[in-house]
Order: C-alpha cells, then sequence, then structure tokens
C-alpha cells in the first residue's frame, strides 16, 4: 500500500470523525486504578503475610514434626497453606501491575520479583513484631480472619496450669482446660519436665474415663516450649468460642 | 504544512493534539516506510506488513494523548508497531517464515555490517534463511540495531527491556548467527 493511500485514509478517517483520539481523562483514570490496583495487592501481600508469621508464631507448626508421625496430621492442619496461597497470588498480581510501569522494565524481571516479595516479606515481619495482629483480631470485621484454634480432634497446644498424678492440666490460649494423661509410652523429644507455667504442644487422642465426669486426653507424644509463641490472650467476649470435651478442673 | 516538516516528532504530537488534528498525516509520512520494513524483516509477509502499519497508526493515533513528550516518539510508535506484529505472529505462528522476495529488492543498507560482524561472504538470500533461524527475540535485537540502525536505549524503549539485555541478547544474536552462517561440514 503505497504512502498516499494510507495518509489519505488515515486523513479521511480523522476528518469524518471515524478515527478519534481517547480523551486526557481516560488515560488519567487508567494511570489511577493501576496505582491503586498495584498498592492494593501490595498491601494485601503485606497483610496476608504479616497473618502467615502470626500463625507460623503461634502455632509453629515445625514443632509437630519432631512428634514422630502422629505430628504429620497436626502438622498440615496447623500450616498456614490458604494464607501462603493468598499471598503468593497477590505478589504475582502485584508484580504484574508494576510491570506496567515505564521505570520497571529497566530492571531485570527476576531482580523486581525477588525486590517486591522481599519487601513484602520484611514488611509482613514487622507488623506482627509490632503487634498489630493482638490489637486488631478482636475487630468484628477482622474477626473471620483471626479465628484460631489451639485444639484438633487429635492434637492440642497450650500452658500446664496445674500438675496431676498421672499427668496435668492444660489450659489452651483460648481458656480451654483439659485433662491430660502422660505414662512411659509418651514421646517426649525436649524433656519430660512437665512443670507448670510450660508451654506444651501433644498429638494423642481423647478418651472417656468412667470413673470422672468427662473426658481425658492420653498424650502419644509431647513436646514442651519451642516454637509457640502465641501472646497472652485477652479474650473479653469478642470471639465467640465453645470450649470442646472439656474436664473442669473442680 | 512546511513548518509540520521542520518539528521534531514530539513537538509535532504536541501541536496535533492542542490544534491540527490532520496534521498526523505527516507522522504517517515520517514513519510508514520504516514501519513497513521493520515489520516486513521481524517476520511478515509485505502485504501482513502493511495492515500491521495501518492497524499501528489508528492504534497510535487513538492513544496519542497517553504519550509523554518527554520520551522519543520513534521508541513509541515502534513499541506499538512491534507489539501489533508480534501478536499476529502469536496468532498465526507464523513468525519463523516470511516471504524476504520483495525484501531482497531493497538495499539493505546496513547488511554489510553485518556480514563484517560475522566475518563471512553470504549473499543475500543466504543472509535471508540464516536471519529466519533465529530466535525472535535475538532476531529482533539484530535488526534494530543493524538493519534499523537504533541505538541500546531506543531498543530497550522499544522492546521494554533492560539495556543490559539488549547487550546481551545481541551478543547472543551474533553468536547464534555467526554458527548458522558456518559452512556445514
Amino acid at each position: 500500500m503505497p504512502t498516499t493511500k494510507v495518509k489519505e485514509e488515515i486523513t479521511s478517517k480523522i476528518k469524518s470523525g471515524e478515527l478519534t483520539m481517547k480523551p486526557k481523562w481516560y488515560f488519567v483514570v487508567g494511570t489511577a486504578l493501576l496505582f491503586q490496583g498495584t498498592l492494593g495487592a501490595i498491601l494485601l501481600g503485606i497483610f496476608v503475610s504479616n497473618l502467615c508469621f502470626y500463625h507460623l508464631r503461634n502455632y509453629g507448626p515445625f514443632g509437630y514434626l519432631f512428634l514422630g508421625r502422629e505430628g504429620f496430621s497436626p502438622f498440615l492442619e496447623t500450616f498456614p497453606w490458604k494464607l501462603l496461597i493468598v499471598a503468593g497470588l497477590s505478589l504475582i498480581v502485584g508484580y504484574k501491575l508494576l510491570k506496567k510501569y515505564e521505570f520497571s522494565y529497566s530492571k531485570h524481571s527476576v531482580y523486581l520479583f525477588l525486590i517486591l516479595m522481599a519487601s513484602i516479606l520484611i514488611a509482613g515481619l514487622l507488623t506482627d513484631l509490632a503487634g498489630f495482629n493482638e490489637r486488631v483480631r478482636h475487630n468484628r470485621f477482622l474477626n473471620p480472619v483471626y479465628s484460631e484454634r489451639f485444639l484438633g480432634h487429635d492434637w492440642m497446644m497450650g500452658e500446664i496450669r496445674q500438675k496431676t498424678n498421672d499427668g496435668f492440666i492444660l489450659e489452651t490460649p483460648q481458656g480451654d482446660l483439659v485433662q491430660i494423661k502422660v505414662n512411659k509410652q509418651t514421646v517426649s523429644p525436649h524433656g519430660n519436665q512437665f512443670d507448670e507455667g510450660r508451654r506444651v504442644r501433644l498429638v494423642g487422642a481423647f478418651y472417656k474415663d468412667a470413673s470422672r465426669s468427662g473426658d481425658f486426653f492420653e498424650a502419644k507424644a509431647a513436646g514442651l516450649d519451642e516454637g509457640m509463641r502465641w501472646r497472652r490472650y485477652q479474650v473479653k467476649g469478642a470471639m465467640t468460642h465453645k470450649p470442646q470435651r472439656l474436664l473442669l478442673v473442680k | 504544512m512546511a513548518n509540520a516538516k521542520a518539528l521534531s516528532d514530539e513537538a509535532l504530537v504536541e501541536l496535533i493534539i492542542k490544534d491540527d488534528q490532520e496534521l498526523f498525516a505527516e507522522i504517517v509520512t515520517r514513519y510508514q516506510d520504516k514501519l513497513e520494513r521493520y515489520i516486513t524483516r521481524l517476520g511478515s509477509s509485505k502485504e501482513q506488513s502493511q495492515d500491521i502499519v495501518q492497524d499501528t497508526f489508528i492504534k497510535s493515533y487513538k492513544n496519542l494523548r497517553s504519550f509523554n513528550p518527554k520520551f522519543k516518539f520513534s521508541s513509541w510508535i515502534y513499541r506499538i508497531a512491534h507489539n501489533e506484529a508480534v501478536n499476529l505472529f502469536k496468532k498465526e505462528s507464523k513468525y519463523q517464515k516470511f516471504s524476504f522476495s520483495d525484501w531482497l529488492s531493497e538495499v539493505l543498507p546496513s547488511s554489510s555490517n553485518v556480514e563484517e560482524e560475522v566475518g563471512n561472504k553470504i549473499d543475500l538470500e543466504q543472509l535471508k534463511k540464516k536471519l529466519d533461524k533465529l530466535d525472535l527475540k535475538y532476531k529482533e535485537v539484530l535488526i534494530l540495531y543493524y538493519l534499523e540502525e537504533k541505538k541500546y536505549a531506543e531498543i530497550s524503549k522499544i522492546l521494554k527491556i533492560p539495556t543490559s539485555t539488549v547487550g546481551i541478547r545481541l551478543k547472543r544474536a551474533k553468536k547464534q548467527f555467526k554458527k548458522l552462517c558456518q559452512p556445514q561440514r
């Protein structure tokens, strides 16, 4: 197609109004939306990675792996898989939006991704360390995000409140009190000094005790102290929580 | 119109946006042949490249208000043309083959540079066949640098890659091209 023909065609389309320029506001709105989208994705990434750190600190899921084969199931239950996936997706979306900016192509894609990931992780960690989660977890909008449990069907964690003849009374961070039985078969890789005030994670099973008024938990394995760094709970009725299979100390 | 010819691309674009949209015809005059040549070298037929160039001008006119006059207009319009061409190639998966017969009839201004660089005596027909075998990402930097005579910074803006990556790809492109040009034993 000779130059003159293309020129004529384009010029006639411009003259007739068939070909028009997009208005300036179109690009301004586009830029604003891009900025908001990028910022939103990054902030979501920071918040969710902060939640990951919070969960890892509270539950210390890797500690269950030291308790043998039985520890694998509570590890899977307490590890923040869904949060990690959401954080990963936010990172990817944030990265793709960031690539739309002119400055981004002058940086290697891999470096840009790594810098973004490091920034989100560091910001998430600092947010958790600053106590942000403890301050907002009772907020009714964020409450569903912070729904926690320290008690599963075959595992639990808490602090030792009182020693008994055949074990101890455990209190979970949410206030559940459970009678724990330990015996010679109980695996305890970190020692078996079950003193009052110490934090412990347990794997085992609930049983009914005919001689008592409730259930007890027989511990197959117990891990002391490590990896469980929840801060003291102040449950002031903001979270609804039903105690499960408790034997309340009389 | 005489005034328009004396203006830089960036000044002309500003005038088009503020005042006289029909001056866009001058942009078409300046860039049609260059863009057609570039797109043909990338891997399309002459007919396809003409369509792509027309689409490029239409797209660039529609989005003219998004152009930032701090940057070079030629990088901006080359980028649009490049993206249009690559999108078409992806749809048709035809970027490996193209008709060079029309291209051969034009004298490649820098083909002697390419030959000097690879250090081999090859005729243009052979050059076309060898160029065809390169990966698109190497072919495009080779074409932009040697045949379109663009600088690293501009190639970086057109292809949206870091300047260092332009250098790396050019080095690899020349290496690959040299290998292809070596006689088969």
